[in-house]
């Protein structure tokens, strides 16, 4: 049975002639322990998706179901970083927010053993210098990670991650990427990914969701080995693949040719 | 200490350059004995003014934050307390007794009602002010974690909102406590019940004074005290962790 499995998911915001704002009938599945990634222009939808399957919006129609039961408000088991850098709580150290996020999770656990878990995921990100700073003692990228640990201390069974390292310069985001798939490595969450990246997708995820205007378009699986090289002349048709796709999804062909 | 010493001192020079009798500017000294011999009197008073801005303070509280909160969820009323806050903001709650005199009666009931009714409209301004302000990111996140009403009020809203809500209980503060003084002075003229306001109506009413300055003395020390030592600590507590919130 796959982890997680939508069926036909449709959310629609608003329709006019030309299309709609939303996503319309999409069905994929996510196993165990897969990354996928989640690749289209600004505005196909992609965070819409990532916000049912977390349960933030409602579905017009269509299935969300996790381990074959269906979800329709948020829950821990579903752990979702979102787009921007003002998720932690400002009022709490990094370390408080790692307490407290598993805590509100897990009732009963000793304050012990919290202390002992947020030191760990704090290590696994590089901030155990930093947990008794708070937040807006933190560069950007160390909230990036941050978030991550957080995410990773409540143990979801699915991390749903928006564009997590859009705000980052190319370095920070090699460098976010790297510790990502450590990461996953060493926990072997599941990562639903979304980003406008065709690098980051392509060195990400296992299998790769292409939409374009609120419908997914195309189910790839990723066939390059890891770690993925650019150089690789496998990775440049996988890449070229995805782009052309993208590119057609283009309302404006002209201005891509005035631009090459 | 030095802006309170050069008051003094300006106070007692204008005293014998001026040549004012005690009876219209009483010495500091004779301030100070009447200080220290009503000091019962004037304790009893303060505690029981306190007492009643405590009450009405909470009950403006509790009100301010219903009303916000309902302010959240709705658009329409959102509109309608908006226009009602441009109106009431400005009126100075003391404003208020005459009708509070006609609903409630003369005495306690209507100092109460004056006090809600002036701190209840910056307490729902701060609040609904600092809801807004909260970014949704942290509230989603709150949910993510799996709280919901209650639970994500007091977790997470609340102290997203602190800064806020510190803001508007002082604001709420100083205009309930200028408004009892109001009120308190004008019942003294029909026919008392006490606290501060009371006491330095009953004073100048008997010509003493040393005791009106007295009172007055407390009134000032109890809103500097209120105002630099409460509400001045809290925020430090506070606001030193939460400067980036306003951000
Ligand atoms: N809460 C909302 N209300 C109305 N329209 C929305 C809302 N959220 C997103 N949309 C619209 O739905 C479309 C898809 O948005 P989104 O899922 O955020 O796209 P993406 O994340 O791929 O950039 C956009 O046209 C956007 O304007
Ligand atoms: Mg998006």
């Amino acid at each position: 049975m796959p982890l997680i499995r939508v069926e036909s998911l449709t959310k629609i915001y608003s329709s006019t002639k030309e299309g709609f704002a939303g996503i319309r009938e999409v069905s994929f599945e996510v196993n165990e322990g897969e990354v996928v990634g989640v690749i289209g222009r600004s505005g196909c939808g992609k965070t819409t998706l990532l916000r049912c399957i977390a349960g933030f919006e409602s579905s017009d129609s269509g299935k969300i179901l996790l381990d074959g039961k269906s979800v329709s408000r948020p829950g821990p088991d579903r752990f979702m970083i979102f787009q921007g850098l003002d998720q932690l709580f400002p009022w709490l150290s990094l370390r408080g927010n790692l307490i407290f996020a598993m805590k509100t999770v897990n009732k009963d656990a000793n304050m012990k053993e919290l202390q002992r878990k947020a030191e760990y995921y704090l290590e696994l990100v590089g901030l155990s210098e930093w947990g008794d700073c708070y937040p807006y003692q933190l560069s950007g990228g160390m909230k990036q990670r941050a978030f991550l640990a957080r995410a990773l201390s409540v143990n979801p069974r699915l991390l749903l991650l928006d564009e997590p390292f859009g705000s980052l310069d190319a370095l920070g985001r090699k460098a976010m990427q790297d510790l990502l798939l450590r990461l996953w490595g060493k926990t072997g969450t599941t990562i639903i990914l979304v980003t406008h990246d065709i690098d980051e997708c392509i060195r990400l995820s296992d299998r790769i969701l292409v939409f374009t205007k609120g419908t997914l378009k195309f189910n790839l699986i990723n066939p390059l080995p890891r770690p993925r090289m650019s150089e690789d002349p496998a990775y440049m048709d996988f890449y070229g693949k995805i782009s052309r796709i993208l590119e057609k999804d283009a309302n404006l062909k002209w201005a891509n040719a005035v631009l090459r | 200490m030095a802006l309170i010493f050069a008051m003094a001192l300006l106070w007692e020079s204008a005293r014998i350059i001026g040549g004012y009798s005690e009876l219209l500017l009483p010495s500091i000294s004779v301030v100070a004995y009447s200080l220290l011999m009503e000091k019962a009197e004037l304790l009893k008073n303060a505690a029981y003014s306190l007492k009643l801005i405590g009450f009405g303070l909470a009950v403006a509280v509790v009100l301010a934050m219903l009303l916000a909160i309902l302010c959240m969820s709705s658009r329409a009323l959102q509109g309608l307390f908006t226009d009602v806050m441009a109106v009431m903001h400005p009126l100075p709650g003391i404003a208020i007794l005459p009708v509070a005199i006609l609903w409630f009666g003369i005495g306690v009931n209507s100092v109460v009602f004056v006090i809600v009714f002036s701190a209840v409209w910056p307490l729902l301004n701060h609040f609904y002010t600092g809801f807004r302000s909260i970014p949704k990111n942290q509230v989603e996140v709150g949910k993510n974690l799996g709280l919901s009403g209650a639970k994500l009020a007091f977790y997470v809203m609340l102290p997203a909102s602190l800064p806020h809500i510190l803001g508007g209980l002082r604001t709420g503060w100083a205009r309930a406590w200028q408004a009892s003084v109001a009120a308190e002075l004008v019942f003294g003229a029909a026919g008392g019940h006490g606290g501060l306001g009371w006491y330095l109506y009953k004073k100048r009413f008997m010509m003493e004074t040393p005791g009106v300055f007295a009172g007055m003395l407390v009134i000032i020390a109890i809103g500097l005290v209120v105002e630099y030592f409460i509400f001045a600590t809290l925020e430090n507590l506070t606001v030193k962790k939460l400067k980036q919130v306003i951000d």
